[in-house]
């Protein structure tokens, strides 16, 4: 699942190239697939220094899609999440953008089932 | 004061002309007539032509208090309530633009203040996006959709601090509920009313 998650990772990176036009505010900053099977990716927005985070766990969003190869997966959610306005954010206590960005503790996470900022 | 009515008054026919000639979803006769909780996430709520003839259709949807798509996630999600307003949005001329498999639809919605004795001018717009996706998912956010196109899967705002909701105030400028937005009363200083638009407007512009 991991090798899912980094060809997710790259897909919606090389969107944030290809597609600037459907993520209004926002330029690409990172992304990493992690052990866990989790995919996150990290943004700037233009309104905010905050640079926002998202994650996603591979395996529970494969479930919800058909087809769900990582590529479809990311085209997905590309438009529908990623471009759209982000909501709330939450400060957490995690490792996922360590390496990533030189304050990884500053990452406002997008609240969704797996941040664990909404449960 | 009545310079003010005067100039109100003749937006709003404008407004109601021009909505007239939409037609917009909820004068298609596709509309699926059934209630939001009692309908499938792949019911068919809605049906619009694009500028370009593209026939362009809205799902109910589902929406998790955080993801999803179509109707029931544009209503909670982004507060835009009036189907009119997303069909004003898919009938901009150019047609929307591609982008891989989505096609982005974009219109803006105009607040116009009219202080008494001055020239009207925009004090507020906002960018309404529509975004359709016209690939077919046999399945799409749990929603099972047999191999068949998922159809709009958002519309939202955007909003200057990144707000997920749009103003009340868009779907009274671009929504069917145009020919009640003038907000104007005697002794007021000045009137507030809403229009729309396929090109931005900048704050500050005057308006004739």
């Amino acid at each position: 699942m991991t090798a899912q998650a980094e060809a997710f990772v790259e897909s919606i990176r090389t969107k944030f190239r290809k597609n600037p036009g459907l993520v209004p505010q926002k330029t690409w900053v990172a992304g990493r697939a992690l052990a866990d099977g989790s995919a996150v990716i990290l943004y700037q927005v233009s309104y905010s220094t905050q640079v926002i985070g998202r994650r996603w766990m591979l395996e529970e969003l494969a479930q919800r899609f058909s087809p769900s190869d990582a590529r479809s997966l990311a085209s997905a959610v590309f438009a529908n999440e990623v471009g759209e306005p982000d909501g709330p954010t939450a400060s957490l206590a995690v490792n996922w953008a360590d390496g990533l960005v030189d304050d990884p503790s500053a990452v406002g996470w997008v609240v969704n089932r797996w941040t664990g900022a909404n449960g | 004061m009545t310079n003010v009515k005067s100039r109100i008054s003749k937006t709003i026919r404008t407004a109601g002309l021009a909505a007239g000639l939409i037609g917009l979803f909820t004068g298609s006769g596709l509309v699926v007539a059934t209630s939001a909780s009692a309908a499938d996430g792949a019911t068919i709520v809605g049906t619009e032509t694009d500028a370009a003839g593209r026939t362009i259709i809205l799902r109910q949807g589902t929406y998790d208090g955080a993801t999803g798509f179509g109707w029931s996630k544009i209503q909670k999600r982004h507060a835009i309530f009036s189907k009119n307003s997303i069909g004003y949005v898919l009938k901009n001329p150019d047609g929307g633009v591609a982008e891989g498999e989505d096609r982005r639809y974009t219109a803006y919605a105009n607040e116009i203040t009219c202080p008494e004795g001055a020239d009207c001018t925009v004090t507020d717009s906002r960018e309404v996006r529509v975004i359709n996706k016209a690939a077919a998912y046999p399945e799409y956010y749990g929603v099972a959709l047999g191999g068949q196109e998922v159809g709009i899967i958002t519309a939202y705002c955007i909003n200057p601090d990144g707000a997920l909701a749009c103003p009340s105030w868009v779907d009274l400028a671009i929504g069917v509920k145009k020919p009640a937005s003038a907000r104007i009363s005697e002794g007021t200083p000045a009137s507030i009313t809403t229009s729309w638009s396929y090109e931005p407007m900048a704050i500050g512009q005057e308006v004739p």
